[in-house]
């Protein structure tokens, strides 16, 4: 009996399941459907669409690749690159979609705002060649960036150990083989963690020198001071590996270590043992003094 | 149980033993993680740390470890580390992976929990909220300080684990607890395949033993070889957030984005449990603000199935 | 010294011996049914406990949240009805209070069975038992299980030496005198026992001096032993259990359950052995007063145990108290019965005299042991059932606590041994100190009498 409630109640679980995952429709109005672009479609847009899309969607959509149609199965939801998703959905459908949720799918209407819902939409729609901006008048008004148009030879990073900054630089020549200043290029700089690594910032574009410069501020170094740190081109062309000294390197501090933390290890803080020492062989004592009397009165036996 | 393994399956599994790992966790883990990418499938080469805290390419085949250099091990700790774990309860929807995902790695029965996705309210009539809760790993932990044995114990990098091969079963620890993170093996533990032949792994306590105590770890096996720990790894909805406190970074377990640690605490008003009892927790929560999923009233008991109305003790 | 103060000498000791002795000669019918019936307990409760060790101690009602239960509660009750040796013989002793001295061995004897028994309940709430020598071999100095263990011990070593000590002059009588009338391994067991005891005033000098000082030491031994097990419970941070005047509510506590045990013990040692001459009304009066007394005291810090948490009603402490003070809460009629029954009431009518007659007053020490018995299971379970956090995700065994069968005939079974050490100790040693009996009645003791 019990059995069959566990199996009635499986089979009605994994219904409800997949009727939540699968079964159900999206909902969208054609009023939603008929929304337009809220953000104007520029780079920077994107990448502010992209960062946004990391920390909220990656977890379950992955990376966006280009691809005829989606190539994911359950659990991974749908790869936003496909190209029949995208043909098939206006700009208002995926907002709503991201809006209200759906099933497996958390509805973000609480936790990020229109403007950055809007972003997602300009960076999911980055990666769809077909795209046509709602606004071409609006994203001609916004200052077109410029793509540095020389070689990438390396990256170099210099710490300024004064400032706790980092100064990211690419280094470069232009089309005639002399050196230049690379503008423009898109960078990512990390620091190495032990279980991944940390983007002090992402996709930054390098300035008219060709770096970029950021304050670390107070950066965890390893009992040495050292910090390694990669700093390379967001597409990955060029990545330089480097260990850092910083001056300012915190000495580890062993919890357990020392009496005073007395709960946390075998060491036994002096005043209890002192204590316990004292109260047991003082007790013992006392009794073997007893006991030797009892020998007292066995000698005294004879009269 | 069914005793029947085939023969290139116990080799493999005594192989993997030997070093501690169990293939119910590994398996656990790779099914589970939906992004595997930082999951390594490399079999010769295992990334270990050494106790004073340089990392290590190790071929696997020169690892084989005794029990007795294994609980020299575990009882130092990795050197330079503090773990800490944050858990964004904005995040959590009850789906209990890291449930599953703790119990297949540790061998636990159904009722007994590492990790406890509790439904919990801040003060009556605030509303509920889903709450993960793993051992606290306190800093000034009330039960390694009443162990009468030190089977319970405080290591170097933050973490107090159990030898289940000292435990005398007094329980005065779980007495002590007051997060109740302790369970006890009342019974016969639930044996996987290969358990009986097992070397006891401390930082993995597997196999469980009748008669002792047994709590969450944060995974000590996974993090000596750099990996996030089993229910980090296995949760889908990004509510993980796990790293060194030394290092002032933390990882999510379903993005692997690297994130500061003072940042992530202090811009969304991080708090621990209990914190008037001075316990120091090394678990960190964020606020369930802007909840990513909405809570169901239904509670699923003990064994996954649903259940009616949620009730609270 | 006179022939007349010779011969009366002899013949008021003849009539203790007459008195005290006879009754360890002989072994009547209710005496080996008591025997049988306690070893019949004992024996079912090994084959219990074998079940446990065998299948773990998931055969207890213990569980995750309430992982202590009755056995803890027990132990807690042994250490307390053990304290009694310490109550009577030193401190009521110690102000010379001379009315003591024929129960004052009764009172060592229970103090040795239930401190020994107590161990027993440790070992039985032990989920290793096996690997026990661990706490030799890595005890840790900060545990209070590390200090319980050595001033149980300790406890147990003084309650040995204070049991022994007074019986060396009585243990010389058997010897000068029963020789014919005992086995003659039982005989050469006295005869080694009493250490060649011949009652010269240099070995009295020595016996009162080193009784002396046993009876000061076993105060501090006591206060520590029973303020340690106190300790295994207020050192932790659970509501009900973290409380600074847990110490002295257990050494009082304990007073008023070992007067209970005395009184019962004194009921029915009198009745079986006929120590109407030795054991009087009188006794039971003066022992119904002390009763009356430590009972005062102990509900003086029952009050400030329970009012004080009562009148905050911190969140925690609140689930606590009202699962104990509502008559619908879990513990709340159990609460309520044991505090009247086991304490109210007793000290109400023990204020007035014709309750402090030997059939009442056993009435009354019946009802305050059982009642100390539940009142260490107030103390132990119901601060389990409630955690700080919510107890979900389980079974619903987990949420309560009730003891199995299984665990309910262990624990019979280790009370039963604590009787039967009794039973035993009283039928092989004189259960009235002769010789000081002797004194009071003017014999001259300092001869080998």
């Amino acid at each position: 009996m019990n059995k069959l409630i566990k199996i009635l109640s499986f089979v009605s679980i994994s219904l409800l399941i997949l009727t939540n995952v699968q079964a159900q429709e999206w909902n969208v109005s054609a009023e939603e459907k008929a929304m337009e672009l809220g953000v104007t479609f520029t780079e920077e847009i994107q990448d502010a669409g992209n960062s946004i899309y990391k920390k909220s969607c990656k977890m379950c959509h992955g990376d966006v690749t280009i691809a005829a149609s989606n190539d994911r199965e359950l659990p991974l939801a749908p790869n936003l690159g496909a190209t029949d998703w995208q043909k098939a959905n206006t700009d208002g459908e995926i907002f709503t979609k991201i809006t209200s949720g759906k099933g497996g799918m958390p509805p973000f209407s609480g936790s990020l705002s229109d403007d950055d819902r809007w972003k997602i939409v300009a960076f999911i729609r980055s990666n769809y060649d077909a795209y046509i901006p709602p606004n071409t008048n609006k994203a001609a008004e916004a200052p077109k960036v410029e793509k540095f148009a020389g070689t990438i030879k390396d990256i170099e990073t210099i710490y300024n150990d004064a400032a706790q900054s980092f100064t990211v630089r690419i280094i470069a020549i232009d089309d005639n083989g002399h050196p230049a200043k690379a503008k423009g290029v898109k960078v990512d700089l990390f620091v190495k963690r032990y279980f991944g690594n940390m983007a002090l910032f992402e996709g930054e574009r390098t300035d008219e020198n060709g770096e970029i410069v950021i304050e670390a501020g107070n950066l965890k170094a390893d009992n040495e001071g050292n910090i390694s740190i990669i700093a390379q081109t967001s597409d990955k062309s060029i990545i330089s590996k480097k260990n850092i000294t910083i001056s300012y390197a915190q000495e580890w501090e062993n919890p357990i270590l020392g009496r005073n933390i007395w709960g946390t290890s075998a060491r036994t803080p002096i005043w209890m043992l002192v204590s316990y020492l004292v109260f047991t062989f003082g007790t013992l004592s006392v009794l073997g003094w007893a006991v030797f009397q009892l020998l007292r009165i066995h000698n005294l036996r004879e009269r | 149980m069914s005793k029947k393994i085939t023969p290139e399956a116990t080799s493999r599994r005594n192989f993997l033993k030997k070093f501690g790992i169990s293939v119910g966790g590994a398996t656990a883990v790779t099914s589970l993680g939906l992004l595997s990418s930082c999951v390594s499938d490399d079999e010769e080469k295992v990334p270990m740390l050494t106790t004073d805290g340089k990392v290590i390419n190790s071929d696997k085949s020169t690892l084989k470890l005794n029990l007795n250099e294994m609980q020299k091990r575990s009882r130092e700790g990795l050197s330079g580390k503090k773990f800490v774990m944050v858990i964004d309860l904005a995040k959590c929807k009850n789906a209990r992976k890291c449930m599953s995902a703790c119990q297949g790695a540790h061998h636990l029965k159904p009722e007994q929990h590492h990790i406890n996705v509790l439904q919990t309210e801040n003060a009556e009539g605030t509303g509920f909220y889903y709450q993960p809760k793993p051992c606290m790993q306190c800093d000034n932990p009330p039960c390694t300080k009443v162990c009468p044995v030190d089977a319970t114990f405080k290591r170097k990098d933050g973490i107090v684990l159990i030898d289940n091969e000292r435990c005398i079963g007094c329980r005065f620890c779980i007495a002590a607890c007051p997060y109740s993170a302790r369970v006890f093996n009342w019974s016969e533990p639930k044996y996987y395949e290969g358990d009986e032949n097992a070397i006891y792994d401390m930082e993995l306590n597997v196999p469980q033993k009748k008669g002792t105590v047994s709590k969450c770890l944060f995974s000590a096996d996974r993090l000596r070889i750099g990996k996030l720990p089993y229910c980090v790894s296995a949760c889908p909805n990004g509510t993980y957030w796990f790293g060194d406190a030394n290092e002032d970074a933390v990882t999510n377990g379903t993005s692997k984005e690297t994130v500061r640690l003072s940042n992530l605490l202090s811009d969304n008003g991080a708090y621990t449990l209990l914190p008037e009892l001075g316990t120091k927790p090394s678990v960190y929560y964020l606020p369930p603000k802007d909840r990513m999923f909405e809570y169901k009233a239904g509670e699923l008991n003990y064994l996954g199935e649903e259940e009616p109305k949620g009730h609270r003790s | 010294m006179s022939e007349n103060k010779k011969q009366s000498d002899e013949a008021i000791m003849m009539k203790i011996r007459e008195d005290i002795l006879t009754p360890m000669t002989k072994f009547p019918l209710s005496y080996k049914i008591w025997i049988g019936s306690l070893l019949t307990i004992i024996a079912v409760a090994i084959w219990g406990y074998i079940i446990q060790l065998q299948n773990g101690l998931g055969e207890t009602g213990m569980r995750d949240y309430v992982s202590w239960g009755v056995y803890i509660a027990s132990f807690v009750f042994f250490v307390a009805t053990a304290l009694v040796g310490m109550l009577i013989s030193a401190v009521v002793g110690l102000v010379g209070q001379k009315w003591i001295t024929p129960i004052s061995r009764i009172a060592e004897m229970i103090a040795l069975a239930f401190a020994m028994v107590a161990g027993i309940a440790i070992v039985a709430d032990m989920g290793r038992p096996d690997r026990i020598l661990n706490l030799f071999m890595h005890g840790r100095f900060q545990s209070p299980i590390i200090w319980d263990v050595t001033v149980v011990n300790l406890y147990i070593f003084i309650s040995i030496l204070l049991l022994f000590l007074p019986l060396l002059p009585d243990l010389g009588i058997i010897r000068n005198h029963m020789k014919k009338d005992l086995p003659k391994w039982q005989w050469n067991l006295y005869n080694i026992l009493s250490l060649g005891w011949v009652g010269t005033p240099g070995q009295y000098k020595i016996l009162h001096s080193t009784i002396r000082v046993l009876l000061i030491l076993i105060v501090p031994v006591a206060m520590a032993l029973h303020t340690v097990t106190s300790w295994l419970s207020a050192l932790t941070l659970r509501a009900g259990w973290d409380s600074t005047i847990f110490g002295p509510y257990y050494v009082t506590g304990a007073f008023v359950a070992g007067s209970g045990a005395v009184l019962v013990a004194m009921y029915f040692i009198r009745k079986a052995y006929k120590l109407e001459d030795y054991i009087t009304d009188f006794h039971f009066d003066k022992m119904g007063k002390l009763m009356v007394l430590v009972g005062l005291v102990y509900l003086y810090f029952n009050i400030n145990e329970f009012i004080v948490p009562g009148y905050k009603m911190k969140a925690a402490d609140a689930d606590h108290i009202h699962t104990l003070f509502s008559l619908h809460g879990e513990y709340g009629v159990m609460f309520w019965l044991t505090q009247i029954f086991g304490l109210l009431l007793p000290i109400t009518l023990g204020l007035f005299k014709p309750f402090r007659k030997p059939f009442p007053m056993m009435l009354i020490g019946i009802a305050i042991v059982i009642g100390a018995w539940f009142k260490r299971v107030i103390i132990v379970v119901p601060t389990m059932i409630h955690a700080y956090l919510p107890i979900q995700n389980v079974p619903e065994e987990f949420h309560h606590y009730s003891p199995t069968g299984l665990e309910i005939t262990v624990t019979l079974g280790i009370m039963a041994m604590g009787i039967l050490i009794v039973s035993i100790l009283v039928k092989l040693f004189p259960v009235i100190p002769m010789w000081e009996i002797a004194e009071e009645k003017g014999v001259d003791i300092h001869k080998d009498l």
